[in-house]
């Protein structure tokens, strides 16, 4: 009976070893594929703001100015900023486009421009949408995203005509990304 | 009175050479594993040390890209690298990692890419053909000759030396 029990004792501490070693190697691997999808974030808002585009009939010119222009015209929430947003992210989430979904949203003055590139669950094709939400709508959607989720965001100033005058005031644009199919728009 | 068990004609020595296997063998497996593991970090951490002293300059130039292999060439030893800019148009999309779209047999040099102006990397010697490559993909705006800020995928490859 000792036999049996040195065997049962040497075979629960190699499964004890083994249990430990693979845990401890999944979860690092695993931390480490999240840091890249963190960096990835930060380098779609780093296009964002560095990128030029070429609005039919215009010259180049860059993304952020003519975002800025839109949003002192009042029109943030339109096709044609989809359309000009759609072809610098297009290009940026090339290599995820396949496993990731994704959104921009723009905040300014208790307004959030939503845009939307999403899969329906177990659908391979990817919609996009747009929508305009009060902070409220946002902030609910924000906190009901499932799976894990990568966001990076930065502060841009923005001139608006308030009263009569020109005015700066802060915008805030974030990117997400997410696997694919997990998360639906709000709007 | 004592019931015969068939144990009792085994000598001690099998079982404890049995219980002596199992353990030294897991134990062996799982140094492993570890060591597999802690290579798979190193080389993320070092993918993403490359990746930065490139994105860092947030709109690439020929003179910035130029300095940025320069910088990092001397800084990373242990590692092997690759480093350059695509038309997001010829980078394959789906998946973050594509071990099959470079093989190690062409990552000697920059030589076998046509734009060697936006290839980086760090030494002469190609990577043994069952060396681990980690390859990733980030977005970068690159400046083209006409001045125009350009959205290209910039493709990081590391392997570990020796």
């Amino acid at each position: 009976m000792d036999t049996v029990f040195l065997i049962l004792i040497a075979a629960a501490a190699s499964a004890i070893l083994f249990y430990s070693a693979g845990q401890y190697g999944k979860n690092l691997v695993y931390q480490a594929d999240r840091l890249f999808l963190d960096y990835y974030a930060r380098q779609i808002v780093r296009v964002l703001t560095t990128a030029s585009i070429q609005p039919p009939g215009c010259q180049p010119d860059y993304f952020l100015a003519y975002l800025k222009e839109m949003a002192y015209r009042g029109e943030l929430s339109t096709e044609e900023v989809q359309k000009n947003l759609e072809k610098i992210i297009g290009k940026a989430m090339k290599p995820l486009k396949g496993a990731y979904d994704y959104a921009v949203v723009f905040s300014l003055e208790n307004e959030n421009y939503m845009f939307i590139w999403y899969r329906k669950a177990g659908n391979i094709a990817q919609k996009s949408r747009r929508c305009k939400l009060n902070d409220t709508l946002y902030e609910k959607w924000v906190s009901n995203l499932k799976g894990q989720v990568y966001s990076y965001s930065v502060p841009l100033n923005v001139k608006v005509h308030r009263g009569g005058t020109d005015v700066y005031i802060l915008m805030t644009l974030r990117v997400f990304i997410w696997p694919a199919g997990l998360n639906k728009p709000p709007c | 009175m004592r019931g015969y068990s068939a144990l009792e004609d085994v000598p001690m020595i099998v079982p404890i050479a049995v219980a002596l296997i199992l353990f030294f063998s897991s134990l062996s497996w799982a140094i492993k594993t570890v060591s597999e593991t802690n290579q798979k970090v190193d080389s993320a951490l070092t993918v993403l040390t490359v990746a930065d002293a490139f994105a860092q300059w947030g709109v690439l130039t020929k003179d910035t890209f130029k300095q940025s292999c320069d910088a990092i060439a001397s800084k990373t030893k242990d590692f092997g690298f690759l480093v350059f800019v695509a038309d997001p148009d010829k980078v394959p999309g789906g998946n973050i990692i594509k071990n099959s779209w470079l093989s190690n047999s062409k990552l000697q040099d920059c030589s076998y890419l046509n734009d060697r102006d936006n290839c980086c990397s760090n030494t002469n010697e190609a990577p043994k053909s069952k060396t681990p490559l980690y390859i990733r993909f980030f977005p970068v705006v690159y400046q083209n000759s006409n001045g125009v800020n350009d959205v290209n995928i910039m493709v990081v490859v590391v392997w570990p030396k020796g």
